[in-house]
């Protein structure tokens, strides 16, 4: 069978001791920086990228996609031990899994969030594998027109998975398309919106504006209310979860992770959004929902293994089409380039070893975090309880050392400040930056698509609805946009994201 | 008057790019036809678009029966002082090189923090410095320098 003989390739890459080593470094060190509250998984890969620089392509993704992970649950465990979210997708963990740690069940919490990731995961890194091949077979057929539909269904979904009003979500990825046109224009080499600066020939560092968004201005939010007590857990006994602890995380983590794995195909922020739908779900048809806030272990499993399982399957569009589908996505492919290598439907033909070596180091990272986190959890603990007034002085530095090395001049430095002053004003106007980011990524793209669909097409815009992909495409995309606004679905949406966040 | 500030807010900062960038491609970048679109059509397009909707927000805002404040107060202190630390990274790594950097960087964050100890923010800048040049210098080999042209000239200029 083909996928057998796929995985085996993959392993025999991904068990090499260079790239186990780094995937455990890159774990280890995702844990570490996601662990602290307010830093999710984008400005943790932002931070750590530069440490990637200096190795092989393979090994240094396969160490960023470990970091990625390690951030996705050092959030968790931040959630659980201290209530405060270290991510958004783990808001909703936040519920019952701080209740369970304050009637002295911050073990099986832990546990329970580590075993859901693990089972949703490895399911997760089954489905990339299996749906690689075809989908990329598929994708190889898409002209320029295709590409336009797809991405326009991209933009969409991303309104749809914003959480705050739609109409901002709209103006948000407009922004971001915007700036993301940033630099040289490649069909007439002339400069667009670069204010004469030599640096923004090249483009706005995306690095630099996701550290100074996430990084910096959300420091200045945490700031705002200092005074605010914290309560850290502070010893976490009975790791193992009871027979009966485990009997009702089964049905939680299936679901959740069928739904995770869904909706993290989707592009633009999946994790958030299949967390709450399977935090509602539980609630609604679980036999202990009267548990639900007060400490019902349904109410971590479920979220954890959803946004688990997105976190794997959004690795989809972007190995298959090279489209990015989520910021973090952005900043794989950003890495991807920086090694030579061109993301999209080539890599699994040109460097199979890369590709599957990826998928398969997936499965492993996910192991190794349940080997590090569990028994090391009493490290994170006496992490989390540094006080922040010295925590922060330390991600800002990490921040700024980051996005020096890959811009290497001052001016990728300035920048990060203009984000985050820019990250700390609109987040007082609800603005969201998930939509944004997407935007600003895939704006040179859609704009070099659509001008090639136009030159073959002869100017003839309806020729996004006589090729047949693009019109399916199209026509769903608009699907999704009547669906999101219709009034009904539209009240449902602002209670699935507001209603447990308080 | 009632005013949904959020809104408000939101519309003029979309309003006030779209009118910026709106205005630069309409006066440098050719806007060509829809067959061969210049490098001004695309732009000009999304500005058209995100005007809209700012002025629809805007409206929106000012028309809104019930007055929203913004969430939370604006941290003054804070923001001062991580711009200033951020920018002076940037601006003297290659003068003070990375140790030093590092040590100033993490000092004048702190006086972020109303809270902020003098000694201890001294003791972590310090364990920062040597922690970020070992891992950062030595142990990835970035291409930052661990002293700076300001220290070199004197260190030549003692010994």
């Amino acid at each position: 069978m083909d996928l057998l003989n796929h995985l085996e390739l993959g392993f025999s890459v991904a068990f090499l001791p260079i790239n186990l080593a780094f995937c455990l470094l890159g774990a280890f060190l995702g844990t570490v920086i996601g662990v602290l509250p307010g830093i999710g998984p984008l400005a943790t890969i932002s931070m750590l990228l530069p440490l990637t620089f200096g190795l092989p392509p393979v090994t240094s993704l396969i160490m960023l996609s470990g970091i990625y992970y390690g951030a996705q649950y050092g959030g968790s465990t931040t959630a659980i031990l201290v209530n405060l979210p270290g991510e958004a997708s783990s808001t909703v963990t936040m519920i019952d899994g701080y209740q369970m740690a304050l009637r002295g069940r911050a073990g099986p919490a832990l546990a329970a969030a580590g075993l859901g990731s693990f089972f949703a995961g490895t399911v997760g890194t089954l489905l990339v594998a299996v749906v690689a091949t075809p989908l990329t077979a598929l994708t190889l057929s898409f002209g320029p027109t295709e590409y336009c539909a797809l991405m326009i269904i991209g933009l969409v979904s991303s309104i749809a998975l914003a959480s705050g009003s739609l109409v901002k979500a709209i103006g948000m990825i407009c922004a971001g398309l915007l700036l993301g046109l940033t630099g040289t224009d490649i069909y007439t080499n002339q400069p667009r919106f670069t204010f004469g600066i030599v640096d923004l020939l090249d483009g706005l560092d995306f690095v630099a504006i996701a550290v100074g968004v996430f990084g910096i201005s959300e420091i200045l939010r945490n700031l705002e209310n200092e005074d605010l007590p914290r309560t850290v857990i502070g010893k976490v006994t009975g790791l193992w979860p009871s027979r009966d602890d485990l009997r009702r995380m089964i049905a939680p983590a299936l679901r959740g992770t069928a739904i995770g794995s869904l909706l993290g195909v989707l592009p633009g922020g999946g994790a958030l959004l299949s967390s709450f739908v399977s935090y509602n779900l539980e609630k609604k048809i679980s036999p202990n929902s009267a548990e639900f806030g007060k400490g019902a272990i349904e109410g971590v499993t479920a979220p954890e293994s959803a946004n688990n399982a997105a976190a794997q399957t959004s690795f989809i569009p972007m190995l298959s089409l090279g489209l990015p589908a989520t910021p973090v996505m952005a900043l794989m492919i950003g890495a991807m380039t920086i090694q030579g290598i061109t993301p999209g439907p080539n890599v699994i033909v040109d460097k199979p070893d890369l590709f599957w070596g990826l998928i398969a180091s997936m499965w492993i990272g996910n192991a190794m975090l349940i080997v590090l986190n569990l028994p090391l959890i009493g490290i994170w603990v006496s992490l989390l309880r540094v006080p922040y007034n010295i925590l922060f002085p330390a991600i800002v530095t990490f921040c700024c050392i980051g996005v020096y090395s890959v811009s290497n001049s001052p001016f990728g430095v300035y920048l990060i400040v203009i984000a985050g002053l820019v990250g700390y004003v609109t987040s007082k106007f609800e603005c969201e930056w998930a939509p944004f980011f997407l935007g600003f990524v895939l704006g040179p793209l859609f704009e070099h698509q659509l001008r090639r669909a136009m030159l073959i097409s002869g100017g003839d815009p309806t020729v996004f609805l006589t090729r047949p992909i693009s019109a399916v495409l199209l026509a769903v995309a608009v699907v999704v946009l009547i669906i999101v606004a219709m009034p009904a679905i539209a009240q449902t949406r602002k209670q699935v994201f507001v209603e447990d966040q308080a | 008057m009632a005013i949904n500030q959020k809104d408000l807010g939101a519309g003029l900062s979309f309003l006030l790019l779209a009118l910026v960038y709106g205005w630069i491609a309409y006066r440098d970048l050719p806007f060509g036809v829809m067959l061969n679109m210049g490098p001004g059509y695309f732009p000009l397009v999304l500005c058209t678009i995100l005007a809209g909707i700012g002025a629809l927000l805007t409206i929106r805002a000012l028309l809104a029966g019930l007055r929203t404040g913004l969430p939370g107060r604006f941290a003054w202190r804070p923001v001062v002082a991580i711009c200033l630390a951020v920018i002076l990274f940037g601006t003297f790594l290659r003068e003070l090189g990375l140790f030093a950097s590092v040590f100033c960087t993490v000092l004048i964050c702190s006086l972020a923090s109303a809270r902020m100890n003098w000694l201890q923010a001294g003791l972590a800048a310090l364990m920062l410095a040597v922690i970020c040049t070992g891992v950062f210098a030595y142990g990835v080999r970035l291409p930052l320098p661990v002293v700076g042209t300001w220290f070199t000239g004197l260190a030549t200029w003692t010994f």
